[in-house]
């Protein structure tokens, strides 16, 4: 009896193992290639609200902005006057005439630029408009609604 | 000697290269400057002239003092917005003969007292003239007034630039 055990037993065992007489293997590569891009949110309105030949520089509010880039990758911004074909790098700051209410301003960034994270950083373009300015306005209050040069262009280089 | 011969321009080349820049793209967004502009007090927009050093800058207001001791002389002053001007007395300043309010003004050396009055009938008699002037000085120290004294036959000039 215990003779017919162990044979049913090596049985088994013979039954469950590996057939394969051998293996060999080899490895491969996977390439991956990333291009690093940003993308650039809307830029919310520069607003100016000032009163004629005010003594005190007026500062835009607005301006607001988001930009996401690619982890790591570093970045510029640059500003270009008019709404024309952007040309990199454009300018850390511009100066503009309104042609529509005769005012001076200039235009800047609340950083030169910065390093991609992946996620959205919030920058903004700053405005300041120098004091003692008489603008043209027919009547009590105007806007420079339009004006033909209010357009401009912000550029991020990367 | 064919290499040798851009020996000079490869430092060049490498220098531009160099100074290319290096960014992979760029994404631009255009943005919308609002501006809203007020006028001081609600009144007509005005550049400063010459601030009187003595005075201080009114929003507003021009100044031009340079000739205001003088007599028979014409002062013009204009403003670059090219609205109206205010004529005024300078706060603490001496100001005699002080029109008010909106005028019509006439000024001649003209003493036909009868063709005064037509010319200052007829708005647009070239003695006359429309402003709307809140204060006016007309002085003349070698015609003082006195009684019988017409202000009309004194030779005044006021050059006023709308």
């Amino acid at each position: 009896m215990k003779r017919i055990l162990t044979a049913t037993a090596i049985a088994a065992a013979l039954a469950a193992g590996n057939a394969q007489a051998g293996s060999t293997s080899g490895t491969f590569t996977v390439n991956v290639t990333l291009t690093s891009a940003c993308t650039l949110g809307a830029v919310t309105n520069v607003a100016f609200a000032y009163t004629s030949l005010q003594a005190a520089v007026a500062n835009a509010t607005g301006g607001g902005f988001s930009v996401s880039c690619t982890n790591s990758l570093p970045y510029t911004f640059g500003l270009q006057s008019g709404n024309g074909a952007a040309t990199p790098p454009g300018a850390a700051t511009i100066a503009v005439t309104d042609n529509a209410v005769n005012l001076n301003y200039s235009l800047g960034l609340s950083a030169a630029g910065g390093t991609g994270n992946g996620a959205a950083q919030a920058y903004s373009v700053t405005g300041t408009m120098a004091g003692s300015q008489s603008g043209t306005c027919a009547t009590a209050s105007c806007t420079n609604a339009a004006a033909t040069n209010k357009i401009h262009t912000l550029i991020v280089n990367y | 000697m064919r290499s040798a011969s851009f020996a000079p321009v490869l430092p060049a080349l490498v220098a531009l290269l160099a100074g290319a820049p290096c960014w992979a793209g760029s994404t631009s967004e255009n943005f919308t400057v609002d501006i809203t502009i007020t006028q001081p007090g609600g009144g007509s927009a005005v550049t400063p002239g010459s601030p009187s050093p003595a005075q201080p800058s009114r929003p507003g207001v021009c100044y031009s003092r340079s000739l205001s001791e003088k007599t028979g002389a014409s002062v013009q002053v204009v403003c670059d917005s090219g609205q109206f001007v205010s004529i005024e007395a300078v706060p603490g300043q001496p100001f005699l003969g002080v029109h008010g309010g909106a005028f019509r003004y006439s000024m001649s050396i003209d003493r036909d007292r009868t063709a005064y009055e037509a010319a200052a009938k007829d708005p647009f008699g070239w003695r006359t003239g429309w402003g709307t002037v809140t204060m006016l000085r007309l002085y003349d120290v070698q015609h003082a007034g006195g009684p019988g004294d017409f202000w009309a036959d004194r030779p005044l000039e006021l050059l006023v630039s709308f």
